[in-house]
């Protein structure tokens, strides 16, 4: 054996293609040590995947144990366990990172350009959440993963009531993955603002940037104090501070203030995002524009700003006062009209059109339905009698299932599928695609859709067993035979991709005939993006290059205010 | 904030029946415009997809980017809607009595509830009666209970009598309860509180005016001590082996970690709703307690089949 110098260890080589292999050790190391936009945004989405699997796994488990009433199949211990760990996980290691991996992955490229602002950067907001993710796992063999509930209320979530170290590793991981996604969101912020190409601009962004980008200020704004809470939880509990303790005179529901003004905007930002999506497949795929894109865009805005005056509605069996109560509930009322409209513009955006139901747009169709019923759910809430009858029951599972499933994991899907060409080069199956989609729609709402009656007739949340009063076990029953239809689901999906990547006819560029600058490199994209990126000169500079005789900036009139006059056209490279 | 418009006791009875919120005209209303909105958006949908499915040879559909009128309009029609609803929801609230926080002016709580992990004890004021995990509430009279909690946090429910409100260390709630109907209620802690949390049930019974001053007075008297030898043989264990010390039986112990047993033979269910109240089942929950509700703070006391047996006949004797 002789000594190793340093010349001997494989230096990282540049890389010089857009997705190096994985069966040399240089091609993992180039992963490893990406910076490149589109690989991180791959390994954001990839361990959203393995995440949501986990997540999906314990949630399994949990509608097992409550197949039956009197069920045996897990302690207590353990179920209470996995709930708080199934919503800690899709919130933060699922809903989070895909987030932050769209838009990594599409948003230079949707605004021509060839990397984030923040390449560093980017790669370590990817692995802090990678390490925050596996550091919130290590819990389970670690004495014990956190058994608080994704909000970890104290007193329950102070040491005198939880003593193992679970809630420790749930608000060091918070911290972690926290600090990951306010740096990811300045990163965009930045790319957005300064990266874009000439012609581009903000009147003519796509809708997925702008939805973006007002996600990523919610970040901005939310998180912090999410991290200064679980600080403050931590403090207490590591050092005897008294932040939380009502024994030590302080008030614990202060907890719930700063959690839900951190929690409501986390809502938005789960759900925003896919809004965008749903803005690119469902134009595409009807061969129109979308329709009123300003009210899109504006009232996204208007959504941004109400996000942080809700919070409240989510504590109204708190007993905060009369006008206190009332003040959250008209801010809730209102935050459903920017977002109700929306639904409005994507139907009109149907009207008239040429709809073809390829995989993506059938994602997109269930959204519009499924988003809907949780939307209606959550104004109802707003009727504060109404709410003090169904919170904390099934009700309010069921309403958060449609609109974080049904709503968000559908665009998810609908996204994936529409850019699966784009960052693979290969096409999928349209059969196994279609199977995935019609498996999940049937598993979904077999599952979720009769939670809202087990709420209505008083079945209570987070618990691990229940009462055999009529009507529940049927109930609880098809709840899980609909879980285990979604879960055949994911293995379809995951059938579909690996089938695609081995199977896979190539793509070519632009497959769907789609409207905006990623389709108009190569697929996959080459290491810089584009050679060349064409002119934009409206809103879809793909259709204009395709459809010249139709081209959007040739419109007499143009009532968006779009396509001409602008100055930074004649920069055109 | 929080000074809530007084609700004045005497005009009580011209509230909304809080009773009947869950079909109050209200929640139907709301109820009504969720279905019609999903079913609207679920049939627009599908109309689409069969009305505008492309066709060979369909062309380029006609580009429409917008109409600002409709969106206008589109903006405008749900705007009104919420505005009315919320219009609803404030009168609805002003004369519905969820007091909250803040204690109804001239009034007294009927009935002090206390969340512990995981069981209730209750207690009423007025008639000095002390009980755990079940309540007996007069038939069609407003009662209004004050909610607190000893450690963490807690909810109290009872789906068909009123709303929920949560319980709290360091702060008192109140919530009003009414039983049109004498019977049997199901309630339930829907806060979650650790680990026994799905065991945290309450049962109301309520009963007519003069059943329910009957129930009262046997339970402000110290049940008769039985003289056959085998509850008698059981009230000896249970002091030797100091169940007293967590659980109060009125003249022989004072515990208060435990619920109240003076009565517990009259209670329909064990340790807050697991099991029904039955010689067998009490045996078995004696037998071992962290089998049949894992994780409380009932410690197992590996109990001979013998005592067991005369634990069960002197508890199930405390009527
Ligand atoms: C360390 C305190 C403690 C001791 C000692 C103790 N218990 Fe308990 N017991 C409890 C607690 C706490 C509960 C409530 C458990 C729950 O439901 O969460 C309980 C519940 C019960 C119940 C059910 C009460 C109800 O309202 O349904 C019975 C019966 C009971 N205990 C009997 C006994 C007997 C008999 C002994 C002595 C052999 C005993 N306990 C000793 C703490 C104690
Ligand atoms: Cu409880």
């Amino acid at each position: 054996m002789t000594a190793k110098t340093a010349r001997d260890v494989p230096l990282v080589p540049e890389p010089t293609v857009a997705l190096p292999s994985l069966r040399s050790t240089e091609g993992r190391l180039l992963w490893l040590s990406s910076v490149d936009h589109k690989q991180i945004g791959i390994m954001y989405i990839l361990a959203a995947l393995v995440f949501f699997l986990i997540g999906g796994i314990e949630a399994l488990l949990m509608r097992v144990q409550l197949a039956t009433p009197n069920g045996t199949f897990l302690s207590p211990q353990l179920y209470n366990q996995l709930f708080t760990m199934h919503g800690t996980t899709m919130v933060f290691l699922v809903g989070m990172p895909l987030v932050a991996g769209l838009g990594n992955y599409l948003v230079p490229l949707m605004i021509g350009a060839n990397d984030v602002a923040f390449p560093r950067l980017n790669a370590l907001s990817l692995w802090t959440l990678v390490f925050g993710g596996l550091l919130l796992h290590f819990s389970f063999i670690a004495g014990g993963a956190p058994a608080a509930g994704w909000f970890a209320y104290p007193p329950l979530s102070q040491r005198t009531f939880l003593s193992d170290s679970g809630v420790d590793y749930w608000g060091i991981a918070l911290l972690i993955t926290g600090i990951g996604s306010v740096g990811g969101a300045i990163n965009l912020i930045v790319t957005i603002v300064t990266l874009r190409a000439p012609g581009m601009t903000y009147r003519r962004m796509p809708p997925f940037v702008w939805l973006t980008l007002l996600t990523s200020f919610i970040i901005l704004f939310a998180l912090p104090t999410l991290n200064a809470t679980v600080a403050m939880l931590l403090l207490d509990r590591q050092l005897g501070a008294h932040f939380f303790t009502p024994y030590a005179g302080a008030n614990p529901i202060l907890y719930q203030h700063y959690f839900w003004s951190f929690g409501h905007p986390e809502v938005y930002i789960l759900v925003l995002p896919f809004f965008g999506i749903i803005s690119e497949v469902i134009p595409v795929f009807s061969r129109k524009p979308l329709y009123g894109y300003a009210f899109v865009v504006g009232s996204s805005i208007a959504i941004f700003f109400y996000s942080f005056a809700v919070w409240g509605h989510h504590m109204w069996a708190v007993g905060m006062g009369f006008w206190l109560d009332l003040f959250f509930a008209i801010g809730t009322f209102l935050i459903a009209v920017p977002t109700g409209v929306k639904i409005f513009n994507w139907l009109a955006t149907l009207w008239g059109g040429q709809i073809r139901f390829a995989t993506p747009m059938l994602f997109a169709l269930a959204f519009l339905v499924q988003f809907t019923i949780g939307g209606v759910t959550g104004v109802q809430f707003a009727v504060i009698p109404f709410d003090r009858q169904v919170t904390d029951t099934y009700y309010v599972v069921a309403h958060l299932h449609y609109v974080l499933y049904g709503g968000s994991i559908f665009a998810f899907f609908a996204g994936f599928y529409y850019w699966f060409p784009k960052v693979t080069g290969r096409m999928f199956s349209e059969r196994l695609g279609k199977l995935t989609f019609w498996l999940m729609v049937i598993g979904f709402n077999l599952t979720f859709f009769i939670q809202h009656v087990l709420g209505w007739v008083g079945m209570p949340r987070r618990v691990y067993t229940y009462l055999d009063l009529p009507g529940l076990a049927v109930m609880n029953l098809i709840s899980t035979l609909g879980s285990f239809v979604l879960a055949l689901s994911i293995l379809t999906f995951l059938v579909s991709i690996v089938h695609a990547l081995l199977r896979g006819a190539p793509a070519g560029d632009n497959p769907w005939d789609a409207y905006t600058l990623e389709w108009a490199t190569s697929s996959p994209p080459a290491l810089h993006n584009f050679a060349q990126v064409p002119p934009i000169r409206g809103r879809r500079p793909l259709w204009d290059l395709n459809h010249p005789e139709l081209a959007d900036y040739r419109r007499a009139g143009d009532a968006v205010g779009e396509g001409t006059g602008s100055r930074k056209e004649a920069r055109t490279p | 904030m929080g000074d809530t418009p007084s609700f004045d006791p005497s005009s009580l009875d011209e509230l909304v029946d809080i009773n009947s919120i869950p079909w109050s005209p209200l929640f139907i209303f709301i109820m009504v415009v969720a279905v019609a909105i999903s079913l609207l958006v679920a049939g627009l949908v599908a109309y689409s997809v069969r009305r505008f499915r492309a066709r060979p040879g369909g062309g380029v559909p006609r580009q429409d980017f917008g109409n600002r009128n409709l969106e206008i309009a589109w903006t405008a029609a749900p705007a009104a809607l919420v505005i009315f609803v919320f219009g609803w929801t404030f009168l609805t609230m002003r004369t519905t009595p969820t007091p909250g926080s803040d204690l109804p002016d001239g009034r007294r709580p009927d009935i002090v509830a206390v969340g512990q992990r995981w069981w209730w004890s209750f207690h009423y004021p007025e008639s000095g009666v002390t009980v755990a995990n079940e309540i007996h509430i007069p038939a069609g009279r407003r009662v209004l209970v004050q909610l607190t909690s000893d450690e963490v946090q807690h909810n109290f429910w009872i789906p068909e009598l009123g709303q929920k409100m949560d319980m709290y260390p360091g702060k008192t709630n109140y919530l009003w309860l009414e039983a049109k109907e004498p019977g049997i209620y199901h309630g339930v802690c829907a806060e979650y509180c650790g680990t026994q949390h799905a065991w945290m049930r309450l049962i109301a019974v309520a009963q007519p005016e003069a059943e329910y001053a009957a129930w009262v007075r046997d339970q402000q008297t110290a049940p008769l001590p039985v003289a056959e030898p085998l509850p008698q043989l059981g009230r000896a264990i249970y002091i030797a082996r100091n169940c007293g010390s967590c659980h109060a039986i009125a003249t022989v112990s004072e515990g208060q970690a435990g619920p109240n047993l003076t009565h517990f033979g009259s209670r329909l269910t064990i340790s807050a709703g697991v099991l029904t109240n039955t010689p067998e089942n009490l045996a078995i929950y004696l037998r071992n307690p962290q089998a049949v509700k894992p994780g409380i703070f009932m410690p197992n006391f590996r109990l001979s089949e013998e005592e067991i047996a005369a634990l069960v006949a002197y508890l199930e004797s405390l009527r």
